[in-house]
């Protein structure tokens, strides 16, 4: 039961004190005295920006000289254009190979090495597997496209392992380039997805996999019934960060095939630089980078629903 | 006026004519030594691309058929019109004349936005 002391603060029976009933003025400023330095930044470098860039997505403009008011032409060019569908369902193709092989190579390395987490062993899988991670993006690129150059040390494994025909310049291909190059970012993407299902999967109750267990539970029931609820969050993080990386990126693809051969493996990312820095399009580039930030979005907000926090 | 003008227009033409500057030329930068069509290329290793690369020039040049390094086009018609088309038409997906056709309707195109 609550009771107001002589000097006015609210404690309990026990003689606790209560927190201070909400919206009293003084916590209230206190509050916004800390919100108000990392609100004035991120209003500054992000939301005002953005603002800035739905404004220019209505003009045509080349950056320097007069611009004029173009209502939603561009907004009709991006959605009508051949060219520029094709580079948006490129980072859609991107997504199988940035998400669904980092989360279903990290859930299996997981539940693999779940048991041996504190050991040597599951130490070594772990830093091994995560240090793509610490690597640039473009000097992930520039070495990845050595590797698959036409001497390079993908085509020297597998003419030494006899698959010779498989052998070709896999950046330059027009089949596999888009391939090759997921690849690329699902060898940096794996370390980060491991790192979280190996973090989430050291919090599921070792008991339950001791009941699934003595319930006569396979190891592929263990992990479909008691691994991947409990790890709901952590894949809903996976594949959000995952499916951003895959339509926004930029450096793996501007480096390793500079979006060819012919732009089959051009990403919205490189157009719109390219769109606002050579083509001098600002107009035609921030309608797509709004496009963009939209499917974005549209993406990520069913994977961000489907693993919400359930009310117990 | 720059001085010595003479001796400059004289240097630029021996460099394209002289046989032992057009020898120097192929086998310093393994390009084609330029210069008027009928004086003879300088012998290089036999079966390489530098090889092949200077008969291709010595065609061209007989055709008339040399046009600007495609670099110097402006940015735009170069990352969107000549590059992406060449690489079609080197990995065997545009002909000659769809390429020249591509970059043309690019370059309208370019010119309507």
């Amino acid at each position: 039961m609550q009771v107001k002391t002589a000097s006015g603060s609210n404690r309990n029976d026990q003689g606790k004190r209560l927190p201070r009933k909400k919206g009293s003025r003084k916590s209230r400023l206190v509050a916004w005295v800390f919100i108000t330095p990392a609100a004035v930044v991120y209003a500054g470098f992000v939301l005002v920006p953005l603002l800035m860039s739905v404004y220019y997505s209505l003009l045509r403009w080349d950056g320097i000289g007069k611009a004029r008011f173009n209502g939603l032409a561009n907004y009709v060019v991006v959605m009508t254009d051949p060219d520029l569908l094709q580079i948006i369902g490129n980072s859609f193709l991107l997504v199988f190979y940035f998400t669904v092989i980092p989360v279903g190579l990290g859930l299996a390395v997981a539940s693999a090495i779940r048991s041996h987490m504190g050991g040597p062993f599951g130490t070594a899988t772990r830093t091994i597997l995560f240090l793509p991670q610490v690597i640039p993006l473009v000097a992930a690129g520039i070495a990845w496209s050595w590797m698959y150059a036409n001497s390079g040390l993908v085509n020297q494994f597998l003419r030494a392992v006899g698959l010779e025909s498989w052998a070709r310049g896999w950046l330059g291909d027009f089949t596999f380039a888009l391939p090759a190059m997921g690849m690329i970012g699902a060898w940096v993407l794996l370390g980060l997805c491991i790192m979280l299902l190996v973090t989430g999967i050291t919090k599921i109750d070792p008991s339950l996999y001791e009941a699934a267990r003595l319930d006569g539970a396979g190891a592929w029931d263990e992990f479909r019934y008691v691994t991947l609820p409990g790890l709901r969050q952590e894949i809903g993080v996976c594949v959000t960060v995952t499916i951003i990386q895959a339509l926004a990126a930029f450096d793996i693809v501007y480096i390793a095939t500079g979006g060819g051969p012919g732009i089959n493996t051009t990403v919205p990312g490189l157009e719109i630089y390219r769109l606002a820095f050579a083509h001098r399009q600002v107009g035609l580039a921030s309608a797509l980078a709004i496009v963009l930030m939209i499917l974005v979005l549209v993406s990520i907000a069913p994977v961000q629903w489907f693993t919400r926090e359930r009310k117990q | 006026m720059p001085k010595n003008t003479d001796c400059a227009a004289f240097f630029l033409n021996w460099v394209a004519t002289n046989e032992e500057a057009r020898k120097i030329n192929v086998a310093v930068g393994g390009s084609n030594p330029g210069g008027p069509a009928d004086l003879p290329i300088p012998p290089v290793e036999p079966g390489s691309v530098t090889e092949a690369s200077l008969a291709a020039g010595q065609t061209l040049a007989q055709d008339n058929g040399a046009m600007d390094f495609i670099a110097n086009a402006t940015g735009a018609i170069f990352a969107a019109g000549w590059t992406p088309e060449l690489q079609k038409m080197a990995g065997g997906q545009q002909t000659p004349e769809g390429l020249l056709d591509a970059v043309q309707k690019e370059y309208e195109t370019e010119l309507s936005r």
